[in-house]
């Protein structure tokens, strides 16, 4: 009968390429993420390698303009939406339901179709390095710079659907991940007793989903102002440039946090663990995580303070950008409270981390600078912003992130990676990171200007741009050997146990990888640090006494028949459908007939895709 | 263990080198080098925020590694277990409060000095004055300076004269796309906005000759749109402003072959010569480009892309060598530089609606011949 219906069986099997096409296993999920986003991230490593090649030398000719410009938006938009984000998502799938001792996701086909929907839309968005077309007007894409006039290549459209597909993945992902952990939870895990990285987990899915439903409304409106000739942009017909600015900033900014918190929360998990000591001020950090969120809405005109608002927008958006420092200082704060008077353990993960909170504190405070909307004008659009970015995000958000990795390698693969080049790979992308955009600080005070294809000699700019150049070198070296590092140990690493750093929270408290159902059992949470607390009961609090060794374990080891849903076609069914009607509009500008198929099949696939989604048997 | 060390290490050195070379360099577009008091004022409000961070850095660096040196975990103590220490309310507390004052510190200035980068402020009310539009074209500018009715009182491109200690109003506006203006040892930017009409002052205080260029991503060429502001005495100024407001020179017989290129190009149907009769440079009345009615008096080329002293100099060292008064620049004899632009524009400058013009080398020199009779 459901065959009739043009219901497919649900596929069986655990191994091959068609059990990881239909998995909803949050983990198998988790881990198509983490690959595809380091791949992505590599693939934007390449084009800043490029744009410093270019740079390197004044006047140089390597590189043409055009291609340049195509290079600066692509790497961003890269890093941005298809590397860090999806590398904290992939944080997300794999270590959040075992925080909150969750069997899987709230909805796990639709975690599926987030994978999926991510990974075409990514595939739009680079679909024009194809033909040297790909956007070539900033990811921030300034009104009217991308209309067709000023954008007349496929570029912009790329650009357009390629982020309304991206953001459809970015908000189911975030629904998912809203209702998992409300509900989801272990017994006895109150929202103070959540692990602070499930915690940055949860605010950042909320500022998903309010952020890119502002960001949707720009696409359309640009894309209606490309493909129908609309004038939403269009100043000359009484269109509004600054619209697209203000809408793109009040989704920007929050986008900002998107990519920081899961990284604070990345640390703020690692820093305990290696101290031996709980998080200093938990509610606290907490509670500064929602304040940055929360304060993260009333800060976008700080990106337009030359755009000329007046002085009283200026103002209002300088002090609400200010107040943003409180509460991140209280966090670097609590981070430098938890390492003191803890029993340090200089492991990999835990120089990434203390490596974040050296480099995020350089970025945060020459963010104070351009807080202050005078010294901006000076500031903005040169150099030193580049420097502040990367500082917050490459310092902050991927230090985390190879931190995070390292930490969590040994859950998600039974395996250690290797302390000696882990430590290697610190140093390189430590020492090649300052060295590099170090100096952009001093190239941007100095007056050079970003999103410069060439600068002029004798400017003052010649020498540091050759050092941040050449520097990238130790950068492609640590992060080659943390590739390589990763790849070795999967295979062959030292067998890691389920618990390699005696941590606290509860995804180390099964085998490691874990089975599919995850917990046998799903634990009961007494407190904070639900696995430490297991490990080490407090008595009259301050010094702990270990227990013996499996006197915390569960006393049963009896499987109970675990029901977990089955693989499904129809997530990817539905993604591809959505992939048909994303290059519809595109395929139809160059030819009506094949935009016609492209969005006749896309519909069917959509509404096939669906129908089966709801009417899959269960098995 | 060093990784602290190391950083303040490469810091102390980075920041010495930067100060040294701070001295050593020509930096005709640092912002670390005001030479107009709106410049002034953003790198006071800079400075003072920097040694608050420098103050933070040190103390967040050094409690990071003197908590991983003292700490860190003793060979045979691996496993111990320190005390497990949730929290401590009145600290936390504390460090709320402490970086609230900061932020009051910094905040007050910051508020105090918004107002003054868009309006000079009523301590220059007794200051002369002068208000010109700044357009941006893509990828150039155009300035349009106004007399004391605020009419129109005579058009020039790319090159920013301005008398000192004079209050220069800028109201700007774009032909195209977002550009933003500014020449950073006179003023922080502000954004040329197509639609609008923003504003923003500045004044140079000692004379000068300064660079700047479009900040805001503009197209293809963004990096190629540059500007200069020659800031000069007063009598200065009104002498070059006097020779912009007459037309071009009449032409002399050895101008016309070069005006017969410019013709045939039909470079006229983008540029304005303003002759001083109508038919007299007959139909150069393009305004896409340029005006180029004093092209000669000029020393730049394509919106400063290039310069017209020797081929070999470089844009560091043409900062340092011109001076304030263009018309005692040295001219590359052989205009390498401008035959370069003529011969072909887009090879300089990708994207720009200059075409390639395709002429002998003899019609090269001819046009050369004629632009730089244009005084």
């Amino acid at each position: 009968m459901a065959m009739l219906m043009g219901v497919l069986a649900r596929p069986t099997g655990t191994t091959g390429i068609w059990s990881w096409l239909t998995t909803i296993d949050h983990k198998r999920i988790g881990t198509l993420y983490l690959v595809t986003a380091f791949f992505f991230f590599i693939v934007a490593g390449i084009e800043a390698i490029l744009m410093r090649l270019q740079l390197a030398v004044p006047d140089s000719t390597l590189i043409s303009a055009n291609v340049f410009s195509q290079l600066f938006t692509m790497h961003a938009l890269t890093m941005i939406f298809l590397a860090i984000m999806p590398l904290s998502v992939a944080f997300f799938n794999w270590i959040v339901p075992l925080q909150i001792g969750a069997r899987d996701v709230a909805f796990p086909r639709l975690n599926a179709l987030s994978y999926w929907v991510f990974l075409f839309g990514a595939i739009i968005l680079n679909l024009g390095w194809f033909t040297m077309t790909a956007p070539a007007a900033g990811w921030f894409a300034y009104a009217n710079l991308t209309n067709n006039t000023f954008s007349p290549s496929a570029g912009m459209d790329f650009y357009v659907l390629g982020l309304l597909v991206l953001g459809t993945s970015s908000l189911l992902g975030a629904f998912n991940f809203v209702v998992t952990i409300i509900n989801l939870r272990a017994p006895g895990m109150s929202l103070m007793r959540m692990p602070i990285f499930t915690w940055m987990a949860f605010i950042t899915s909320f500022l998903l989903a309010l952020a890119m439903p502002v960001i949707t409304i720009g696409l359309i409106e640009l894309g209606f102002d490309r493909f129908f000739g609309t004038n939403f942009f269009v100043f000359e017909l009484g269109g509004d440039v600054l619209l697209w600015q203000h809408l793109f900033w009040v989704f920007g900014h929050p986008e900002v946090y998107i990519l920081i918190l899961p990284a604070m929360g990345i640390i703020s998990e690692i820093l305990p663990t290696f101290s031996r000591k709980p998080l200093f001020g938990f509610p606290v950090v907490v509670f500064s995580g929602l304040t940055i969120a929360f304060l993260g809405w009333s800060v976008w005109a700080h990106h337009m303070f030359a755009a000329g608002l007046g002085p009283v927008p200026d103002a209002v958006f300088a002090t609400t950008t200010m107040a943003i420092a409180i509460p991140t200082g209280v966090k670097v704060f609590n981070w430098l409270a938890t390492l003191w008077g803890g029993n340090i353990q200089l492991k990999t993960p835990m120089y990434f981390a203390i490596g974040f909170i050296a480099l995020f504190t350089i970025g945060g405070l020459s963010g104070m600078t351009h807080a202050a909307a005078p010294s901006d004008l000076q500031q903005t659009d040169t150099y030193y912003i580049v420097a502040h970015i990367h500082y917050v995000l490459f310092g902050g958000s991927i230090m985390a992130i190879l931190g995070g990795i390292f930490y969590w390698f040994p859950k998600m693969t039974g395996r250690m990676m290797n302390e000696y080049q882990g430590k290697w790979s610190f140093w390189l992308v430590f020492i090649g990171m300052n060295m590099t955009f170090g100096p952009m600080h001093y190239l941007g005070l100095v007056g050079m200007p970003r999103r410069n294809f060439t600068f002029p000699e004798g400017m003052g700019w010649d020498v540091w741009n050759l050092v941040a150049s050449l520097s990238v070198l130790f950068m492609i070296f640590g992060i080659g050997l943390f590739v390589v590092n990763a790849l070795r140990s999967a295979r062959s690493g030292e067998v890691a146990g389920d618990d390699p750093w005696d941590a606290r929270t509860l995804e180390w408290a099964m085998s490691s990888p874990p089975p599919h159902y995850n917990f046998a059992e799903i634990p009961v949470v007494h407190g904070r640090d639900a696995l430490w607390e297991q490990k080490y009961p407090e008595e009259g609090h301050e010094t702990p006494r270990p227990v013996p060794a499996g006197a915390a374990d569960h006393e049963d080891d009896e499987r109970h028949d675990i029901h977990m849903p089955s693989p499904s076609y129809f997530p990817l069914i539905v993604a591809l459908g959505i992939f048909a009607l994303g290059i519809t509009l595109l395929l139809y500008r160059t030819s009506e007939p094949l935009g016609i198929a492209a969005g006749a099949i896309g519909l069917i696939l959509l509404l096939w895709g669906s129908y089966g989604w709801i009417f899959e048997p269960p098995d | 263990m060093g990784k602290g060390t190391q950083l303040i290490g490469a810091l102390t050195v980075f920041m010495a080198v930067v100060l040294l070379s701070g001295c050593q360099l020509a930096l005709p577009q640092s912002t670390l080098h005001p030479a107009g008091d709106v410049a002034q004022n953003q790198q006071n409000l800079f400075v003072f925020i920097f040694w608050i961070a420098v103050v933070i850095f040190i103390g967040v660096q050094g409690f990071l590694i003197i908590a991983v040196l003292k700490y860190r975990a003793r060979r045979g103590h691996e496993n111990d277990i320190p005390p497990q220490t949730h929290g401590n309310t009145p600290l936390e507390i504390g460090w709320t409060i402490a970086p609230s004052l900061i932020i009051i510190a910094i905040t007050i200035p910051t508020v105090a000095g918004i107002g003054a980068t868009y309006d000079a402020p009523s301590q220059y009310a007794d200051d002369p004055s002068l208000t010109i539009e700044v357009i941006g074209h893509q990828w150039w500018w155009e300035y349009r300076y106004l007399d004391e009715n605020g009419d129109l009182d005579f058009i020039t491109a790319n090159e920013l004269h301005i008398p000192v200690d004079t209050v220069i109003n800028l109201k700007l506006s774009s032909n195209d796309v977002i550009h933003s203006f500014s020449v950073p040892r006179l003023a922080g930017s502000r954004d040329v906005v197509p639609g609008r009409e923003n504003r923003m002052w500045l004044n140079a205080t000692e004379t000068g000759v300064y660079a700047g260029q479009c900040k805001e991503f503009c197209g293809d060429s963004h990096a190629l749109m540059r500007t200069v502001a020659f800031a000069r005495t007063a009598d200065d100024y009104e002498a070059w402003a006097e020779n912009e407001r007459q037309p071009a020179v009449a032409m002399t017989p050895a101008m016309e072959p070069g005006w017969v290129v410019f013709q045939e190009n039909a470079c006229r149907g983008c540029h304005t010569i303003q002759g001083a009769t109508e038919d007299e440079y007959e139909l150069a009345i393009g305004v896409t480009g340029p005006n180029l009615s004093h092209f000669g008096s000029r020393v730049t080329i394509a919106a400063n892309t290039l310069h017209k002293g020797p081929a070999d100099m470089n844009m560091g060292a043409f900062f340092e060598d011109v001076p304030t008064d263009p018309d005692f620049m040295q001219r590359d004899p052989e205009a390498v530089n401008l035959k370069r632009w003529l011969d072909n524009a887009p090879e300089v400058k990708p994207g720009t609606e200059m075409p390639n013009i395709e002429v002998t080398a003899q019609e090269l020199d001819d046009l050369v011949f004629f632009l730089e009779s244009l005084k």
